[in-house]
Parts: C-alpha cells; sequence; structure tokens
C-alpha cells in the first residue's frame, strides 16, 4: 500500500485549516463541520494506522523522506514505531471527542477552530517526526495556538495562565534547540535526521553525560514534571474544554515522548547516568502534586496538580530504564491521556454551567447532572487505576519496574495514591452529594449526543483495562529494541 | 549599454525623482492626483529591473566603484518594494505635502541603491550621506511638530556617522593607498597588528553599525520612530536595514573578520539583544517597541558576523530579508490604523479590539509579529534556526544560547501587543473596512512569509551570494 498515510494525517487538520480560513465567518457550522470531518478522517487514518502496523517490526515503518533544506541537514522525514504510533492514536482519539465537546463554542468560532486544528497539527507531527528540525517546528506550531486558546476562550486568569505557559513551553523547546544544534555541529553530523544521528554517529560517555541533562530537562519542562510544573495547573484549569483536553492529554505527553525518542535513544548511557536523579525528580513530583492537589479549591487546579502527579509517575518509569517500567511508562502516557482528556471535558461542561469551579460553592450535583456525575466518578476511578480500567495495569507496570530499579522509590511513589484518593473522593463528594446549592437549581446535564465523545473516552479506557496485552503487544517489541541498544 | 542596463533600477529612481520634483511645482490637486501613482510606479518599476539583473553575476562598473551582484540587487528590489507599498499605504494626512515627501524618499532610496553596490570609499561615503540627510529632511517635513526633533536628531548623528566615517577612511586610505574596498581587503592582510588598522576598521564600520541600530550606536532609533509618521518608521526600519546590511557583508566578506574584533562583536551583539529587549519590555508606543525590537534583531543578526563565515553571512542576509518582510508587515497594518485612527501616535491601547473591528488585519498582524519573533512554521523562525545553525559549526554555542533565550523575551513583547489586538475589548466597536487590492497585498505578505518559513530552499538559494 503506497498511501502515505502519516502525511495523510498530518494533511488532515492542516486542509481543514485551510478550508476553515477561507470559509466566512458566519458559516458557523460549516466551520464546525469541517473541525469534526477532518478529525474522523484523522481517527479513520490512525486507526486504520494501527491496523496496518506491524508490532514485530521494530524498524520505523511508513517511512516518508523528502529533501528540504538538504545542505543545511534538514528533510521531512517522518516515520513511526512501537513508541509513536499508539500516541498518534492517542492525539486522533483525544481531537475528535474535544471538537464534539466544543460544538457550543459560540464566540469566535472560526478562530477558536483554525487555532484548534493547528493545534492538532502540531501534536500528529511532533509524534511522527523524525527529524530533529521537524519536531522542534511541529512543537512550536502546537505550542502558539494553545496559547490564544487559552487567553481567547479561557476562563479564570486566563491572560497569565496562558502567558506563563507559553513561556514556559518556548524556555523548553529553546533548551532543546540549542540541544540540537549542538548534535548538528558535531564532527561526521551535519543533518538533523534523527536515525541518521543513530546510526553514523557513537557519543562517548563523557559526551553522553553532558548532553542528556541538556535535553531531559527542555523535556521535562514541556512533560510539566517538578520542579518545571507551575505553568501546567494554571494552564490546564484556564484553558476551555477542547484546549485542556488536547493539552492535559497530549501536550504534556510530547515531553515524555521526547525524553524516550531522543533522550533514551540517542544518549542511553547519558540516560543511566542520570536516572537517580530523575527517578528522585518523579518521586518529588508524585508526592508534591499529590499533596498540592489536597490544598486546592478549584477543582481545576486540583486536576492539575493531580497530572503532575501522574507525570511523576510517567517520569518514574522512564527513569527505571527496564523493559517493565518502559512499558508502564507508554501504557501510563496513553492511559492518562484519556483519563485527562475525559476529566476536563467533564470540568469544561460544569464550569459552563455553573460559571465556577470552586469546590465549596459547588454541591448536591448529582441530583440535577447525574450523567455528568457518573462521568465524573468513572474518570476518577480511572484516574485512581481501578482494576478494570487502563490506568491499573499501566500503574501496576510502573511500579513493578521502579522497584527493580529502587525498591525504596517504588513504594514511596505508590503511596501517593493514597492521597489522590482521598482528594479526588473528596472532591467528588462536595460536588455531587449533599444539599443542592439553590444557584444550582436550573443546571442542565450533558444532552445524549455529548455523552458520546465521553462515551469513546471510557470505551478505550475499559478497552485497554480489560485487554491490556493488545496494547503492550504494539510497544513492546520497540521498547525491547530501545533497552538493548 | 550593458551599464544602463544594470543600472535600470538606478535609472528610473532617478527619473522617479525628476517627475515629483517637476510635481512639486504643480497645483495642489495635481500633486494630489499624480504623487503616489508616481512615486509607486516607478518604485515597482525599479524593483521589478532590479529582480531581472539579479542573475546577472558580479559586474564592476565605472572603475570598480559601482558592483552590481545578485545580493545588491534583491536587496535594492526590497528596498524598492517596501517603497513602493508604504507609498500605496500613505493616505493619511491627504493634503500635506506628499511631492515633496516622496522627493525626499526616493533620493534617500538612491542613496541606499548606491550604498548596497558601492566598492568605493567615496562613493560609500557620499551614499551615506546622500541616505542620512534626505531621511532626516523627509523625516521632519512630513511629520506632526515632534518630527523636527527626531529630523534634528537624525541629522546630527548623519553628521557624527559622516565624521567617523570619514576619519576610518583617512587612515585605511593612508595604510593601504587606495580608495577600492577590495583593494583595501587585498593589502590590509600585512596591517592587522596595526592598531591603526583595527581603529579604522572599527570607525569605518560604526556608522553602518548605528544605521542596523546596533548598541551602543543606538540611541537615535526609538525617538527617530516614534517622532516620524509611521510610513517614514516603515521606511527606516526596513531600507536601513538593508542598505547597511549590504555594505556589511561585502566589508565582512572581502576583509574577513579579524580574531581581535570577535569578542567586540559578540559583546555587541548580547548587549544589543539584552538591552533591546529591556527597553521593549516598558513601552507603549508601538513605533518604541518597534525600534526597541529592532535593536534586539540586530544583536541576533550579529550573531552571523560574530561567526565570519560565508554560510553565516548567507544566514544572516536570509535573517534580514525575513525580518525586513515581518517589519514592513507590521508597519502596513500600523499604517492602515493610522489611516483609519487619523492619529500618528499609535499606542498599544489603540489595538485594542482589533480583531473585532478587522478580523483580517489582526490575522495579519498575528503572523507579522509571530514571524518576526520567530516561532514556526513562519519566515522569522526558519531564518533564525539557519543563523543558529551557521553560529553553532562556527563553535559560537554560548552565544547561540543566549540568543536562543532573549529570542523569548521577543516573543513575550510581540505577544503583548497580540493581546491588545485579540483580547481586550474596543472602545469604537465599528468595524473598518479594508479595500480589495489591500487584502490582496497583505495576503500576498503572507504567502510571503508562510512560504518563506515552509520551503525556504530557493529564496536560500538566491541568499547565496
Amino acid at each position: 500500500m503506497n498511501l502515505p498515510i502519516l502525511s495523510c494525517i498530518l494533511l488532515c487538520p492542516t486542509v481543514a485549516l485551510a478550508l476553515i480560513l477561507i470559509t466566512p465567518s458566519y458559516r458557523i457550522n460549516i466551520i464546525r463541520l469541517l473541525a469534526l470531518a477532518a478529525s474522523l478522517a484523522s481517527l479513520i487514518l490512525s486507526t486504520v494506522l494501527m491496523g496496518l502496523f506491524d508490532p514485530q517490526d521494530t524498524a520505523m515503518q511508513f517511512t516518508e523522506r523528502l529533501a528540504w533544506l538538504p545542505d543545511m541537514g534538514i528533510n521531512y522525514t517522518i516515520g513511526v514505531d512501537g513508541l509513536s504510533v499508539t500516541f498518534v492514536l492517542l492525539a486522533a482519539i483525544v481531537l475528535f471527542c474535544g471538537i464534539i465537546c466544543s460544538w457550543a463554542v459560540g464566540f469566535r468560532v472560526k478562530s477558536f477552530f483554525v487555532c484548534l486544528m493547528c493545534l492538532a497539527t502540531g501534536i500528529f507531527g511532533v509524534f511522527v517526526s523524525l527529524d530533529l528540525f521537524l519536531f522542534l517546528s511541529f512543537y512550536g506550531i502546537a505550542v502558539l495556538p494553545m496559547y490564544l486558546l487559552t487567553v481567547l476562550w479561557g476562563s479564570e486568569r486566563k491572560e497569565y495562565a496562558g502567558m506563563k505557559l507559553v513561556l514556559y513551553l518556548l524556555t523548553g523547546s529553546a533548551l532543546l534547540t540549542v540541544g540540537c544544534l549542538i548534535l548538528y555541529a558535531l564532527p561526521d553530523s551535519g543533518t538533523f535526521d534523527l536515525l541518521h544521528i543513530k546510526d553514523s554517529l557513537s557519543f562517548d560517555r563523557s559526551f553522553q553525560d553532558r548532553i542528556y541533562p541538556l535535553f531531559c530537562l527542555g523535556f521535562i519542562i514541556l512533560s510539566a514534571c517538578f520542579p518545571f510544573h507551575s505553568w501546567a495547573p494554571d494552564g490546564h484549569a484556564a484553558a476551555p474544554p477542547a484546549a485542556g483536553m488536547l493539552h492535559a492529554g497530549v501536550l504534556t505527553k510530547l515531553g515524555a515522548y521526547g525524553i524516550i525518542r531522543i533522550g533514551i535513544f540517542l544518549f542511553p548511557q547519558g540516560a543511566a547516568d542520570w536516572a537517580g536523579v530523575t527517578a528522585t525528580l518523579a518521586l518529588a513530583g508524585i508526592l508534591y502534586g499529590a499533596a498540592m492537589a489536597v490544598r486546592q479549591r478549584d477543582l481545576g487546579l486540583m486536576i492539575g496538580f493531580l497530572n503532575i502527579s501522574a507525570m511523576g509517575f510517567v517520569l518514574l518509569g522512564i527513569s527505571a530504564l527496564n523493559e517493565l517500567g518502559l512499558n508502564g511508562a507508554l501504557f501510563q502516557m496513553f492511559s492518562h491521556g484519556i483519563v485527562a482528556a475525559l476529566l476536563f471535558a467533564c470540568i469544561g461542561h460544569l464550569y459552563n454551567q455553573c460559571r465556577t469551579r470552586n469546590i465549596d460553592e459547588l454541591g448536591g450535583l448529582s441530583s440535577r447532572v447525574p450523567a455528568l456525575c457518573v462521568l465524573f466518578v468513572i474518570a476518577g476511578l480511572a484516574g485512581l487505576c481501578l482494576p478494570g480500567l487502563s490506568g491499573f495495569p499501566a500503574m501496576l507496570f510502573v511500579f513493578w519496574g521502579a522497584v527493580n530499579f529502587h525498591p525504596f522509590i517504588g513504594i514511596a511513589a505508590l503511596g501517593s495514591l493514597a492521597v489522590t484518593a482521598y482528594c479526588l473522593f473528596t472532591a467528588l463528594q462536595r460536588i455531587f452529594c449533599g444539599p443542592l446549592n439553590p444557584r444550582f437549581s436550573e443546571l442542565r446535564d450533558l444532552p445524549p449526543w455529548q455523552f458520546f465523545p465521553r462515551a469513546v473516552l471510557i470505551a478505550a479506557l475499559l478497552l485497554f483495562g480489560i485487554f491490556p496485552g493488545v496494547f503492550i503487544n504494539w510497544i513492546q517489541p520497540s521498547v525491547r529494541s530501545l533497552l538493548s541498544s | 549599454m550593458i551599464e544602463s542596463f544594470l543600472l535600470f533600477p538606478e535609472i528610473l529612481i532617478s527619473v522617479s525623482i525628476g517627475c515629483l520634483l517637476a510635481l512639486c511645482l504643480c497645483p495642489d490637486h495635481v500633486r494630489n492626483r499624480y504623487t503616489v501613482p508616481v512615486a509607486a510606479g516607478f518604485s515597482f518599476a525599479a524593483a521589478c529591473a532590479a529582480l531581472a539583473t539579479a542573475d546577472v553575476g558580479t559586474q564592476v562598473l565605472f572603475g570598480k566603484t559601482l558592483q552590481v551582484d545578485g545580493m545588491s540587487q534583491i536587496l535594492k528590489s526590497v528596498v524598492l518594494t517596501g517603497l513602493g507599498l508604504i507609498s500605496c499605504f500613505w493616505k493619511w494626512p491627504s493634503t500635506e505635502r506628499k511631492a515633496e515627501i516622496f522627493f525626499f524618499m526616493n533620493t534617500a532610496v538612491l542613496g541606499m541603491a548606491l550604498l548596497c553596490g558601492a566598492t568605493d570609499a567615496l562613493l560609500l561615503y557620499v551614499s551615506l550621506q546622500l541616505t542620512v540627510f534626505s531621511t532626516a529632511i523627509l523625516i521632519a517635513i512630513s511629520g506632526p511638530d515632534r518630527a523636527a526633533d527626531a529630523g534634528l536628531k537624525l541629522m546630527i548623528f548623519g553628521i557624527a556617522a559622516g565624521a567617523v566615517m570619514l576619519y576610518g577612511l583617512s587612515l585605511l586610505i593612508g595604510l593601504c593607498q587606495t580608495t577600492s574596498l577590495s583593494g583595501m581587503a587585498a593589502r590590509i592582510t600585512g596591517f592587522w597588528n596595526e592598531p591603526a588598522a583595527l581603529l579604522g576598521i572599527f570607525l569605518f564600520a560604526a556608522p553602518l553599525f548605528a544605521m542596523l541600530s546596533l548598541w551602543p550606536f543606538h540611541a537615535w532609533t526609538p525617538d527617530v520612530y516614534s517622532g516620524s509618521r509611521t510610513g517614514v518608521a516603515a521606511f527606516i526600519a526596513t531600507a536601513f536595514t538593508a542598505s547597511a546590511l549590504a555594505v556589511l557583508i561585502r566589508f565582512f566578506t572581502w576583509f574577513g573578520v579579524p580574531d581581535s574584533l570577535m569578542p567586540v562583536l559578540a559583546t555587541l551583539a548580547v548587549i544589543s539583544m539584552t538591552a533591546g529587549n529591556a527597553a521593549a519590555l516598558h513601552q507603549r508606543n508601538v513605533k518604541r517597541l518597534m525600534a526597541c525590537l529592532g535593536i534586539a534583531q540586530t544583536g541576533y543578526l550579529f550573531v552571523a558576523f560574530t561567526s565570519g563565515s560565508r554560510d553565516a553571512l548567507t544566514a544572516g542576509f536570509f535573517f534580514t530579508g525575513t525580518l525586513i518582510l515581518s517589519t514592513l508587515v507590521i508597519f502596513l497594518v500600523f499604517m492602515r490604523l493610522e489611516n483609519e485612527r487619523k492619529n500618528d501616535n499609535l499606542q498599544a491601547d489603540d489595538l485594542d479590539g482589533l480583531s473585532e473591528r478587522a478580523p483580517f488585519l489582526s490575522f495579519i498582524l498575528l503572523l507579522g509579529l509571530l514571524s518576526f519573533a520567530g516561532v514556526p512554521p513562519l519566515a522569522g523562525f526558519t531564518a533564525k534556526w539557519l543563523l543558529f545553525t551557521a553560529a553553532v559549526k562556527e563553535q559560537h554555542l554560548w552565544l547561540v544560547f543566549y540568543a536562543a533565550f532573549q529570542s523569548l523575551v521577543t516573543l513575550f513583547c510581540c505577544l503583548r501587543l497580540v493581546k491588545h489586538a485579540y483580547l481586550y475589548p474596543a472602545g469604537n466597536k465599528n468595524p473598518f473596512a479594508i479595500s480589495f487590492v489591500c487584502r490582496i497585498v497583505f495576503s500576498g505578505l503572507l504567502l510571503l512569509i508562510l512560504g518563506l518559513g515552509i520551503y525556504p530552499l530557493p529564496f536560500f538559494d538566491l541568499a547565496r551570494f
């Protein structure tokens, strides 16, 4: 099959973006339908991609190469392996659900969907890029729309949150830019092609020990890990539903993906030498995120801090540098991406109805919005890694891998789940149980068609929770190949 | 015959100057009717002529005093296109001395065109003086009351710059016994240890650094920008940069960068980035803001000069091209706003609600600012990437590291304007119409910004000299 499927996935939101741009702004329904069609096409193509993907082949698949600026070592090189293919699917699922959840956006609809399509292009691009220039370009393409989405369609403290988000993310990007330029300037390099760098250059241990922290730091900032996390809770809380879903669900995963795709892939020895430091940071992030979440009265901020804790688990799995840990980290990234998207989809609806996210002001909502209550409970349980949902096997692998790496860190990290459980159950109890605040007596529950995208997310959680082997089969050969190198 | 063909842009500018001079003597209704078509028509024609002769290779004319090559012709076409667009967008105030304004703008452009190709010290000096003095008079006669101060400031700067350059040239001519720049470059290698040679080179280059607003020669820039009409500020921001760059690239290609000057250039680049960005953080006046950011951009450009390699200079040339494009787009939007508001002293607050009143214009401004700040996939990003790549190859890692972080401050300042245009509500809710021609022009510029960012190869090849 000669269809350049990855380019087609990339082109779906790009073409939709161009079409939306030339559509008159008063044609709101056409704009929405164009965005939905693009996201549906991306989802279908991503599903086809998963079907065609051969997990046993650890080399890059569906590669496409086009000379771009050959003299400067820049080429349009894209491809996927087991490490990246699942995230293309994740991004497509979250984008599709996010667009349906944003159907009610009525303010500057055209600009909103232009930004969303641009964000989607950037996200897909990062996951399929095999050229460092391309990787960073797509990352930049994803970050700026996120800023506009936050400041224009966001909620409380959106201006502050948007600027903080963009400055943090681009600081990480600047570090990565410098790292990529260093690789380019090495003798015998002269290219930004990731596979070419891996195959043709051998880095000695001292070089790896110096360059790995630069990349790792850049990616840690992007993935909102402690101590460079402070942009994330504000950004997540302020963003509109679809942007929050893509942001918390996918954008933060780009950083963790980068550590694996570039950091460990190119500098395995550096990663091993710095594993103790990154695992300690991961543990600090897990505990700090959970502890800070307890103190929050704003539901968005609380989920934002729990995300930091979850990203800590991802970093812990990566730091373990063993098969279980990396499998767990990749599984947790996917699973948490779905959970975060579901939580922010629910928070978005709640905020649109109540115009507040303050837990103390809410109460007794289960009588008015029972469907939303059920969705919140399922998302909360998935966040707590309940067996039967995808978070459980993911966390089990991470924990197992972390204990193999360092028993104390693994066990200490697991303790944070108790705090997370307290946090989530307290919040759910206050929001949905007890007497109803009279202010919210006119609340409307989710319409049935708005239930659909959330149901898709829940289906994904259940599917990979009940059949974790499906996911593990996709990623395991590539993980083994990565570790054997 | 060949010389006339190669000099067609300069000849067309001279004819335009003659026509505009004649228009100055005509009654008001004739001046008002014909000034813009004459100025814009000749500018675009000269730009096309310059572009058509861009691939003639290197031709030396008039006893090695003037060189016509790809670089000089491209920069001339950029300056002339900018002049043509500025002429077309100059709508307000309509009754002022338009013919005189465009007359001096054209004389300044003639000076710049000669500056782009000058290979003789004396022609270079005369061209610089023609450029600076014409621009100073242009500022003074075109603007409001405060423009006289700005014009005087530029005039004083021009006199000082001329004196400094003349002193530097006298040292170099004395050492090398020639007024030809290429001849100087060939003979100066034996004098690199002489303080007179280093001083001569520094004094020769200092006025050109000042034209590019490099710290510490930048002091004129914010005052002159804010004191001028927006159209004139746009002209200075684009044309000064292009012509000074042409001379400096020629200079660095022929002379090379002595090792002893590299730390000096690197330090000036770092301070320029820092000072420009730091000053921009506090600006409310959009022209002052652009002036300060221009100082920072010169700092990024000097990363290329510090590296000194041919690749770095090519990247610097490409970077300047994209910078001029982004700056032109931003200033054309400001001019359109100025026409609408009848206010030539635009503040950031004047952009409030632009996205509601003129969504197309605000989108153009957004992309112009993002390209200016170096955000992918726009022209500014690719240019900056190529610039940094060339510098890293020359082992200037720390400089690139610093420039990458300063780029964030530039972006922060640009996003402040974006916030005003997109986030804050407008005081005046009336939409203002944008003509079809204006849309076409802006769409063309937008495609160019995207094209240079996404597929820069043909343009980058054009930038090789």
